[in-house]
């Protein structure tokens, strides 16, 4: 099993193959040059792909591809993925899939990155695709399928298909597909060959095998014969009970090569024909606050300093392009500008928060967006026999995944006319070449995209102003460039998780059971659900939004709203229990509302695996939350120790239940790092405003929980056979805040209502 | 020119004594297993050896590798291509999520276990707290590092089958 | 979801406007100082040390 960075281009007979093919119809096959079989699975133009078409899929014409398999002469079987993978697994999981139905030896199996170029376009049309074949088997595999990828990951697919999962469907629809009907035809070969009826012959580790009459072959023996055997475009797809490779733990393809050195991200790019010693690097600096400009720059210092080529002001940002990133950011460093002056009225954090409070105030007890109504909140409240009043808050946050934003570009003239070639970590790359293509006045296809893996992205590579920038530059100079953010650039000038205030009137009955429930905030991105607390049986609900300005510009961030809406509703959820007299994991229980077995599940493993029930020792409590997101569910407990009189956190238990897991251990590695990301934000998480620009700039202001403050993290999986499916890489996230916030009640009395803690018991 | 070895290579090389390593290696020697993160010392992903010892190669210039010896995480595996310990326990453990941060991790464990072969866990925190992973594998790590040391057993692939609740 | 993708959606056009579009945003000012190709390039021992990424193909 071995990952290879990218599929090479080169392979010309794999192009006019699917050419051919894809001409044809949704799958197809064709014979490689040594007597490679070829099967690609994708939709072909003219579907009604909806508004995004124009930005995902280029001019009338274009193949949409989405994933091709070959079986080689030397058995050889490799999966052509046209996914990005940034630490999910995805490449792993649909190679999985793909040799399940293929039944292919899996020590034999490789995975290919596909480029982003006109014929492994991933489409929005794949929604199309889908119809043809019925669901059965299918929706049982969904959970598992979503269950390995991060949300985020389907966000990226979201962007580009327009409205469902192409990783499920590049995976179910496709990758399984394709696997199952080259099978099929492998089967058909031999068949034909050996003069034995299709129905006798068997196949195992990549061997076809007909045990009446001892006859067996590998795959590749029949590779070029199958070529020419009848395409079953909707092969029957395994029973669960029948997988050999999904639901197991299969290792990642992608980790050897991370291990040593060798893994290719966009930050290490090089460009074919362009000797490394050649080429030229581009330090950036925008306008530190949103929507300015830069008026005027003094550069002189900067000219005469070591390596330098070219010294651009490009409006929103200044350019420096020098031999090296490092001469190109020194010379940046000594050049002084003049900003354009911002026009929001928000300068600083505090500014910032009285915009938000301002809003709900001026939204009253009736104003702003109803989100959810049940029942007579407003009433119910006045009646209450114990009342709850509290508001919460949330800062702005940056991704900081840990790459820096990067991206290499070449812009240049060639007799077929001007072209581009990017290299970039993205999870879009769709997206980033139409913006290429936008800011260049240039047609799409024009536009090449390389993505090689990308280092964390976390919702940040989902956007393509890095993109734009890169190609502007490159275009100005003529040459290929290597834009690299620095940290502090990737701090400052980035987009963010918003900030937030969020406030709440709650009211119990006498029995202490949580009967009114009025809620108005200010920022609701997505998920629309993330701000109702539906999971809970609470007789009179109102939710509001109220609007209120923006400061810096909103990106998705792992988990969306559930980031700010998990420790809103789950802290205050706690403050009820405890205005109850209730233990909290139990007054959960009692309150959740219909068609919550999974939510009771999460709940009763998390209590069992965490010991809940056995009191600790003095100053150290437990806390916990339950959040459905993604279509998981997941209850977290933290245990803290408060005893130093600040928060040592000691344990973290989840209980997480996305339906069904096809990589047990991948969904581990993604549920516990979601939680040491949700835990970051807990603790120390926060983005200021200082007139105007984002005031933290690097790790020693902007931290990140680290080693020795990671608590031990145990989790357990629930596989409840639910459809659909949840995700695996951000459900975790958002139970994090509030478990911690409600252990640390627990442990000392301190109720948090105001992310981040740690600044909280300085 | 300044004269070194890296990865076991002599290596002489005509360029600015006060860019840092990190740059050297990655843009003059195109060995671009050495990540760049943060550029201040923060964040680990930069770890090269000097003669043995870690160090944030972005905040090291060039000059302090004046007839020393770079290793990187290409140096790491044997010569044979081997992988070491560490790498090994990485790969059972399965440690990385992106695996941007994964080469800093890489040395500085491997500086860990060669000074203190049993590690304990404060000793992991205080060699490991200079490297984030922004995707939190910081349990993995742990995890591989005991691994590596002998004091764990390596989960095997079957191992990790194990079926969920 | 249907709302969810919209809202992602508009942001992302958001994030682009001013950049893309049929508008071409040149540089307000280029200052050329040297041409690019005159790094000083490494002088290795014996075999010198392994270029390790592998270069994908240009654009056809
Ligand atoms: S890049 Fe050197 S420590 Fe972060
Ligand atoms: S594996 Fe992604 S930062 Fe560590």
């Amino acid at each position: 099993m071995s990952e290879q960075e990218t599929a090479k281009p080169t392979a010309k007979t794999e192009r006019s193959a699917a050419a051919k093919w894809s001409r044809r119809g949704f799958i197809g096959a064709g014979v490689l040059a040594g007597g490679a079989l070829l099967i690609g699975v994708g939709v072909r133009p003219g579907n009604p792909v909806g508004k995004l078409k124009a930005k995902v899929a280029g001019g009338a014409g274009e193949e949409l591809v989405n994933s091709w398999v070959k079986v080689g002469a030397d058995n050889v079987v490799t999966a052509i993925i046209p996914h990005c993978e940034m630490g999910q697994g995805a490449h792993s999981v649909l190679a999985q899939m793909l040799a399940d139905e293929l039944d292919a030896d899996w020590s034999k199996v490789e995975v290919m990155q596909a480029p982003a170029d006109g014929s492994y376009i991933v489409s929005d049309a794949a929604r199309m695709f889908v119809a043809p074949f019925t669901m059965n088997a299918a929706d049982w595999i969904e959970p598992t399928w979503d269950g390995l990828f991060t949300q985020i990951g389907r966000l990226a697919d979201v962007m580009i298909t327009g409205g469902s999962s192409s990783i499920r469907t590049t995976g179910q629809y496709q990758m399984r597909i394709a696997g199952a009907a080259a099978r099929k035809m492998l089967i058909g070969a031999a068949a034909d060959e050996w003069g034995v009826p299709t129905s006798e012959i068997t196949t195992r580790n990549s061997t076809l095998i007909h045990s009446g009459s001892g006859k067996s072959a590998p795959y590749s023996d029949f590779a070029a014969a199958a070529a020419n055997q009848p395409m079953d475009s909707s092969p029957a797809l395994k029973d669960p009970k029948d997988y050999r490779l999904m639901g197991k733990s299969k290792r990642r393809t992608d980790i050897p090569a991370k291990v040593m050195g060798k893994a290719d991200f966009g930050i290490d790019a090089n460009i074919p024909g362009v000797e490394l010693s050649d080429l030229s690097y581009a330090a950036v600096r925008r306008a530190p606050v949103p929507g300015t400009k830069v008026t005027s720059m003094d550069a002189e210092a900067a000219k005469d300093m070591p390596g330098v080529q070219q010294i651009l002001n490009m409006g929103s940002f200044i350019a420096v392009v020098a031999d090296g990133y490092w001469n190109a950011q020194q010379a940046l460093n000594t050049i002084t500008a003049e900003y354009s002056a911002s026009e929001s009225p928000i300068k600083t954090t505090a500014d910032q928060f009285a915009a938000f409070r301002d809003a709900i105030d001026a939204a009253g007890d009736d104003g702003g967006e109803q989100a959810a109504s049940k029942g007579d909140a407003a009433s119910a409240f006045a009646d209450a026999a114990t009342k709850l009043e509290a508001e919460y808050s949330a800062p702005f946050l940056a991704h900081a995944p840990m790459e820096p934003v990067n991206c290499t570009a070449w812009v240049r003239d060639t007799d077929d006319g001007a072209k581009c070639d990017i290299w970039t970590s993205t999870q879009v790359p769709l997206m980033a070449r139409s913006a290429a293509a936008g800011a260049l006045g240039m047609d799409d296809e024009d536009v090449t995209v390389h993505h090689p893996f990308l280092g964390g992205a976390f919702g940040r590579r989902l956007e393509n102003d890095y993109v734009t920038m890169a190609v502007r530059v490159a275009k100005a100079t003529g040459y290929p460039i290597k834009m690299i953010w620095s940290r502090e650039e990737d701090t400052q000038k980035a987009l963010y998780r918003p900030a937030d205030v969020s406030r709440f009137k709650g009211g119990l009955d006498a029995g202490g059971r949580l009967v009114a429930y009025n809620n108005i905030f200010t920022q609701r991105h997505d998920p629309a659900e993330a701000s109702v607390p539906g999971i809970y049986d609470i007789a009179n609900t109102s939710v509001r939004v109220a609007e209120a300005p923006l400061h810096l510009p909103f990106s998705a961030w792992r988990s969306v709203d559930h980031s700010q809406q998990g420790f809103f509703i789950e802290s205050f959820i706690d403050e009820a229990a405890n205005a109850a007299g209730a233990d909290p994991l139990e007054y959960r229980l009692s309150m959740l509302g219909a068609n919550t077995a999974r939510h009771k599940g999460v709940l009763e493993k998390v209590a069992e695996i965490s010991n809940w029930s056995t009191p600790r020792g003095e100053g150290i409590g437990l806390g916990v939350a339950i959040i459905e997101s993604f279509g998981t569910v997941g209850a977290e407990v933290i245990e803290v120790d408060m005893t130093s009189g600040r928060p040592k956190m000691l344990n973290v238990w989840a209980a997480m239940d996305a339906g069904y897991v096809m990589n047990p251990d991948g969904f581990r590695n993604q549920i516990e790092g979601g939680i040491v990301f949700g835990l970051t934000a807990a603790m120390y998480g926060e983005i200021e405003l200082e007139d105007g620009a984002v005031k933290q700039s690097n790790f020693h202001d902007y931290q990140m929980l680290r080693m020795d403050e990671t608590p031990a993290i145990e989790v357990a999986i629930i596989n409840s056979g639910t459809v659909p499916i949840g995700g695996a890489g951000e459900p975790s996230t958002s139970p994090a805040a509030p478990a911690l916030a409600n252990a640390i009640f627990a442990a000392s009395g301190k109720r948090l209502r105001e992310m981040p803690f740690a600044k909280q018991f300085a | 020119m300044i004269e070194f070895t890296i990865n076991g290579q002599a290596t002489s090389l005509d360029a600015d004594p006060n860019m840092p390593i990190l740059w050297i290696v990655r843009e003059k020697l195109g060995m671009t297993g050495t990540k760049f993160g943060c550029g201040i010392a923060a964040c680990g992903a930069c770890t090269v050896h000097l003669d043995g010892e870690p160090v944030r190669s972005c905040s090291t210039p060039l000059s302090a590798a004046e007839g020393r010896a770079i290793t990187t995480i290409e140096g790491v595996a044997g010569e044979d291509g081997a992988l070491s310990a560490v790498q090994q326990a990485w790969i059972s453990e399965q440690v990385p999520q992106c695996g941007y941060c994964q080469s800093g991790q890489i040395m500085s464990a491997t500086a860990l276990l060669r000074d203190n072969p049993e590690p304990s866990d404060e000793d992991i925190d205080a060699a490991m707290s200079g490297n984030i992973c922004r995707c939190g594998t910081y349990k993995r790590i742990r995890q591989a590092i005991k691994v590596a040391a002998g004091l764990e057993t390596a989960q095997s692939e079957d191992e990790a089958q194990e079926s969920a609740a | 979801m249907r709302k969810f993708i919209a809202a992602i959606t508009a942001v992302s056009a958001l994030s682009l406007a001013g950049c893309s579009g049929s508008e071409v945003q040149e540089p307000v000012e280029q200052i050329v100082v040297a041409e690019p190709g005159k790094a000083a390039s490494a002088t290795s021992g014996e075999t010198g040390p392994e270029q390790i990424a592998e270069p994908e193909q240009p654009a056809e």
